[in-house]
């Protein structure tokens, strides 16, 4: 069709000016050898750049020093540049700045770039404890594929960004395999030790956790009756006695799959200025434009929709603003 | 890599593609896998054995080099692959040979049979126009060597994949020997048709962006031409021995036809395998392997170009040289048949059955 696509190229630049795009400044090359382009005039533009999620400054300036102990899950690229040029350029923001897609994954998987395979799906299974020992939300809320999105932030709320999770012998087949090994011991002090928690605070934990469980019907298909009561918090499903040795544990930390804020369009997908006009020939389409849409869950496949059905749009009205 | 290292390595690898499942759809080897949480070597040597170096997943994958996790499954199985033959090879002393191939000894191997026959033969001067074999290599001694190397390759070979059948099945979920109704048809289709190399009506992958069937179909020319040669012999042998008919045999006969055919088709496959493989992105394959499968395509391509000299020259002078040699090669290809490439087919259908 005539399209060119090039690759190992950063855009550095945008210039906007009054709501209208002129040119893009880009910068290309690998590690080796950077170079800088001339720049590229067009008639209009289309952003799909999605969030800012490996910019570490900029996730510091939103949730403080906390940042630092975020894993970032993708690419270590996507530094949000034209997000937050065209922020710069009188766009209107969308969205928390501290809202995220942020799921709990294993706290030694690597900073950037660990993918699917450092999620960890034994947490509806066992309990999570902070850093003091402490159990701190209803791990049983619903199945993992719906809370999937909400343990991130729950884990970045806690002293040191860190949670750790604990199963026991019952449950160990019943959840997908991480790649990292758990931290296995025959007794919860052991298992406390090893993880560096407080032995006697998590042991007290368990305990109680055990006495609150009542007995229910344990099944992962359904909703089950198996729950605590007279804790806070409780854990409303598949609540079973930690009891059976040897226990694992895993630690966790919040992995950042992608940052939410980003930027108003209107019904053709036009970047809206802060004065409640659209820009002439700026666009914008997928997570940059669709903080709004995911602000308290998320469905599997649903970045890929928005994608698809706001890039058609954008690709439009883009087509008739150039013509 | 050493063998510790080699065990391990692939037991990484595999708990990363366990945790991620993304290329479930792509080969029995990820549902095979699922069915596991832990990777020892039996495990191993199984998945390895499952895969049929299609390629496909090397490029699907979010952790191939460049990330720090450095995934390379088809290479990865590739190296552990070998390492089965070894280990499962009878006697186990010889299972070196599979490091060990190259192009040299494939065809050093087949000149020092044919020097061994030349020595040894009854006559090496032209004899009459009747192309008598049996006067330069007696009848006894062609059936003597030929059915005792024969046998001897298969009762090696026997050994090899009921050792990694029994190893396998230890670990592996599915207890029963027998086959289903419906899992027949199924298995005897993966195996004859190459499935798994374009299993999802996609052809395997030569390079990234490269999908080509060639790689199948040069693969069915060779497997179907060296069972087409093996059924010439298997006619000619009941020809000899049931109702005393002495080769050589007339053009139109069954032997020299389906010999033909064969022959045809492993010229062809043999050299075209050859010429693909080196067409293939490295990435995909252990280089260490070259010698492994360069041996066995000469031998193979050899042994066919030998026979056709000797089809079409057989009533001139030089018949007896071209014998010997030809003698040569095919007996080297047989004593090595336990010990090189050859074997991948027998391991792979034991897997695909476990698989099943």
């Amino acid at each position: 069709m005539g399209i060119e696509v090039l690759y190992d190229a950063e855009v550095v630049s945008i210039d906007v000016r009054d709501g209208v795009f002129r040119s893009v400044r880009l910068q290309a090359g690998d590690c080796r050898s950077v170079r800088l382009e001339p720049d590229l005039r067009g008639k209009a533009l289309i952003l799909a750049s999605g969030g800012f999620e490996s910019n570490l400054a900029w996730l510091k300036e939103a949730w403080g020093d906390a940042a630092d102990n975020f894993i970032i899950r993708g690419t270590p690229y996507n530094t949000g540049v034209p997000l937050r040029v065209l922020l710069d350029a009188g766009a209107q923001p969308i969205g928390d700045p501290r809202a995220c897609h942020a799921i709990a994954v294993d706290a030694r998987a690597p900073k950037f770039d660990g993918g699917i395979v450092t999620r960890l799906d034994c947490i509806p299974l066992g309990i999570v404890l902070n850093q003091l020992g402490e159990r701190f939300a209803d791990e049983g809320e619903d199945l993992w594929p719906k809370r999937y999105a909400s343990w991130g932030t729950l884990v970045a709320r806690q002293p040191g960004q860190v949670a750790y999770c604990l199963v026991d012998a019952k449950t160990v087949n019943s959840f997908m395999p991480s790649v990292f090994p758990p931290i296995v011991a025959n007794t919860i002090p052991e298992l406390a030790v090893q993880l560096g928690l407080p032995a006697d605070r998590v042991s007290d934990t368990v305990a109680r956790f055990n006495d609150a469980v009542r007995p229910g019907a344990f099944n992962l298909e359904v909703l089950d009756d198996c729950h605590t009561r007279g804790l806070t918090p409780e854990k409303s499903h598949w609540a079973q006695r930690l009891d059976a040795p040897p226990y694992w544990g895993y630690p966790l930390k919040p992995g950042i799959t992608f940052t939410y804020l980003g930027l108003r369009v209107d019904e053709t997908m036009r970047v809206m200025r802060t004065d409640g006009a659209a820009m002439q020939n700026v666009h914008a389409a997928g997570e940059i434009m669709s903080g709004n849409v995911l602000r308290r869950g998320y469905i599997a496949g649903i970045g890929m929709t928005i994608g698809t059905v706001f890039g058609r749009i954008a690709g439009e009205s883009a087509a008739r603003a150039a013509r | 890599m050493p063998l510790a290292d080699l065990t391990q390595h692939g037991a990484h690898v595999m708990t990363v593609c366990n945790a991620c499942r993304y290329c479930e759809q792509y080969c029995p080897v990820f549902p095979a896998m699922e069915e596991l949480r832990t990777f020892g070597k039996a495990d191993l040597a199984y998945l390895a054995n499952l895969c049929h170096n299609c390629g496909e997943c090397l490029y699907a994958c979010q952790y191939a080099p460049p990330h720090e996790f450095g995934i390379n499954v088809p290479k990865t199985l590739a190296q552990i692959r070998v390492q089965s033959y070894q280990d499962y090879a009878w006697p186990r002393a010889l299972g070196v040979a599979f490091t060990e191939h190259n192009l040299l000894t494939g065809i050093a191997l087949a000149a020092t049979f044919s020097a061994i026959l030349a020595l040894t033969a009854r006559t090496l001067s032209p004899i009459d126009h009747m192309a008598d074999f049996y006067a330069v290599v007696s009848h006894n001694v062609m059936v003597g060597v030929f059915g005792g190397v024969f046998l001897f390759a298969v009762a090696a070979m026997s050994v090899g994949v009921i050792r990694f059948l029994h190893d396998v099945r230890q670990n592996a979920q599915s207890s029963a020997w027998g086959l289903t109704r419906g899992q027949t048809p199924v298995l005897f289709r993966d195996i004859l048709t190459l499935r798994h190399l374009h299993a999802s009506g996609v052809d395997c992958v030569s390079a990234e962006e490269h999908r080509t069937p060639w790689r199948r179909w040069l693969h069915h020319c060779t497997f179907y031409g060296f069972l087409l040669c093996f059924a010439s012999t298997t006619v000619a042998a009941i020809y000899d021995n049931v109702f005393g008919w002495r080769a050589p045999y007339d053009y139109a006969s069954l032997p020299v036809l389906l010999g033909t055919m064969g022959g045809i088709g492993l010229l062809v496959g043999s050299l075209g395998l050859w010429i693909q493989r080196r067409r293939r992105d490295p990435a995909l394959t252990d280089k260490t392997q070259h010698g492994l499968d360069e041996s066995f395509l000469a031998l193979l391509f050899l042994t066919t170009l030998t026979g056709f000299a000797l089809l079409l020259l057989r009533h001139e002078s030089v018949m007896p040289w071209l014998l010997v040699v030809h003698l040569g090669t095919v007996l080297a290809l047989f004593v090595t048949l336990p010990y090189g490439k050859f074997v991948h087919g027998l391991y792979r259908a034991a897997a695909l059955w476990i698989a099943r």
